[in-house]
């Protein structure tokens, strides 16, 4: 990390402290409120990508926010938080391209906040709240920097009619193994066939290191989950996720598996307008695609195959009460 | 500006053409001279701008002041859309040693208060030059303040330069002139050149990382060269160009090549080469791993 922003609020708090003390070499610049760095509209996000700064920052008003429609895993109750905005990953299909100005990394330091206010929405209902983390990031890729899984944790496990979804590609699963598992957390990989990993998810673990991540967590009695989303079209789409479910398959125990959901390549209009800008010569963008609902995605053939493939081939492994589809 | 009339060149269109362009931009003679001589640059006659260029960089000299920093640097961007990157060079006032090089980490315009702030670039390329805040004023100042530096253009610069450049293309390099044990007052302009000339190093640099980012980049320059070529011989609309210019990217990414231009007989639309390009990119399904 070579430049860290810091807002003046937030400058003398232990957690910023931490954090600089692990870059003794970067530019510390002090600035008014992360927006004014992080919202400002002249930024090119693909060439702020190969050189991204820390925002260190306080986030203000509402942490909680309710879910999109349909994004559950069996919860009545839904929502999700960002301690962090962007992810340290280059995914080319990843909407975070789309949605913000900057590529780089604003790290929320007030954890207590957040974790309030999840126990104050927590308690307004009588069932069970989901609290998914990893909307806006990557819930452990950048771990070792924000400690913040460890907080987290340690807030779940005394909040029990709160779940957790901790999702993530990373392999930082230290947190996690280094304690006993909680019922009521859940960590969710995204997979994909490891030629599209190797395509257009840059900057990940590989696939096959990701499935020993998920087998070590299991192998601790962690509760595991499992995100084929973005399903990406290909000439040779069934060769590919055939093998690669049956990877999936052979390396965890299915039947123990808390949850799988699944969705194909979708964006919003101007996020996907906006990809296109940035990474014309991406190969996924070359893909055929229409407008539905506004939505850019595949032509509803295409999808409906591309699902029905999938779909098949997972309930040969789990049962439906384990499976969550996208839509 | 100590130029003769014979010595000066066509117009910069000669240049424009040839490659990315990173422009300097200098208030001063004295501090454009630095830069003439060591990257020896060429007046050029361009509707009266003190510009000076060689095959990959332009020097802006642009005058004393906000307004005219501003004016010059639209202008230049406008006529010019192949910049790539601007830097600002200069002198400024602070409160550090006498020729202390800084990075600006922002730059405020004083009458405004607006900020902006450049994405900077990595350490190892301004030789982990300090970064500050530039203040731009609209008068010469001596209230010297610790963690901000004055200037008297910056602001206009990057004011101007942001319809057409990223917050990462558009950089600020200062050296220390004054301070509050040597103030305005009692600042001898024949140091400036001297006091420019040490920063010809971190600029050289900079001028290297973006030369290299454009040759990273250069696929869009041969797609838009391909284009333009294609919509010569055929009438397209602005539509039509965008149209077009997307599907020669979509050939790049599914085949790694453009096509050739033997593959794309004469056409009397449009709509009649896209026809022929979609069944060029049909020839190259969208596939992955090893079996592609």
């Amino acid at each position: 990390m070579d430049t860290i922003y810091i807002e003046k609020e937030v400058a003398a708090h232990p957690r910023t402290l931490r954090i600089c003390e692990r870059y003794p070499r970067a530019r510390q610049i002090p600035i008014n409120r992360y927006s004014d760095v992080f919202n400002s509209r002249t930024q090119n996000f693909r060439e702020q990508k190969a050189n991204p700064s820390l925002i260190l920052a306080k986030k203000p008003g509402k942490l909680i926010q309710a879910t999109p429609p349909g994004y559950h895993v069996g919860g009545e109750n839904n929502y999700y938080f960002s301690h962090m905005l962007n992810c340290v990953y280059d995914c080319r299909y990843c909407f975070l391209q789309g949605m913000y100005q900057s590529a780089n990394y604003v790290v929320f330091i007030n954890n207590e906040d957040f974790f309030d206010e999840i126990t104050r929405t927590a308690n307004q209902h009588r069932s069970a709240s989901w609290f998914f983390s990893g909307y806006d990031c990557d819930s452990l890729a950048l771990d070792p920097v924000t400690h913040f899984v460890d907080d987290c944790l340690n807030h779940f496990e005394k909040t029990p009619n709160a779940f957790l979804e901790l999702r993530t590609k990373s392999t930082q699963i230290r947190p996690l193994t280094n304690r006993s598992p909680l019922h009521n957390v859940v960590v969710a990989y995204s997979l994909s066939p490891a030629a599209i990993v190797a395509a257009e998810e840059h900057g990940t673990p590989s696939l096959e290191k990701r499935l020993d991540a998920l087998k070590t967590l299991q192998d601790n009695g962690w509760q595991i989950g499992l995100r084929f989303d973005p399903l990406l079209y290909a000439e040779n789409f069934e060769d590919l996720y055939h093998q690669f479910f049956d990877q999936v398959f052979e390396s965890l125990d299915m039947g123990a598996v808390h949850s799988v959901s699944l969705g194909v390549f979708r964006l919003p209009k101007g996020f996907h307008k906006k990809l296109v800008r940035l990474y014309p010569d991406s190969k996924l963008l070359a893909a055929p695609m229409d407008l539905r609902d506004g939505l850019m995605t595949y032509p509803q053939s295409e999808e409906l195959s591309m699902r029905k493939f999938c779909t098949d081939k997972l309930f040969t492994a789990i049962n439906k009460n384990q499976f969550f589809p996208c839509s | 500006m100590n130029v003769m009339d014979d010595e000066l060149l066509s117009p910069v269109k000669s240049y424009t053409t040839r490659m990315s362009l990173v422009c300097i931009i200098t208030a001063l003679p004295a501090e454009s001279r630095v830069f003439i001589d060591s990257l020896k640059l060429k007046p050029i006659l361009d509707h009266g701008w003190r510009l000076y260029g060689n095959s990959g960089h332009l020097l802006l000299q642009t005058g004393l002041g906000k307004l005219k920093s501003a004016a010059a640097t639209s202008a230049v961007l406008h006529l010019h859309d192949d910049i790539q990157a601007v830097i600002n060079v200069g002198v400024a006032g602070g409160t550090d040693a006498i020729g202390t090089q800084l990075l600006a980490h922002c730059v405020v315009d004083q009458g405004s208060g607006f900020s902006t702030y450049p994405h900077l670039p990595p350490q190892r390329v301004v030789s982990s030059l300090p970064s500050t805040t530039i203040e731009t004023l609209d008068k010469p100042s001596d209230d010297y303040r610790a963690g901000v530096s004055f200037d008297m253009e910056a602001s206009g610069i990057f004011s101007a330069a942001s319809p057409y450049l990223s917050s990462g293309s558009v950089q600020c390099v200062k050296v220390i002139s004054d301070n509050p044990d040597a103030p305005l007052g009692e600042f001898k302009k024949d140091d400036v050149t001297a006091l420019v000339s040490t920063t010809v190093p971190v600029v050289n640099s900079l001028l290297d990382w973006y030369a290299v980012s454009a040759k990273q980049s250069s696929i869009e320059k041969d797609v838009q060269h391909l284009a333009n070529t294609l919509t010569s011989k055929t009438h397209h609309s602005v539509n039509d160009k965008l149209q077009l210019s997307r599907l020669l990217h979509q050939h790049h990414a599914l085949s790694g090549e453009l096509p050739e231009l033997t593959a794309l007989p004469e056409t009397t639309s449009a709509a009649s080469l896209r026809t022929q390009l979609n069944a060029l990119i049909n020839e190259h399904p969208l596939r992955y791993g090893d079996s592609s």
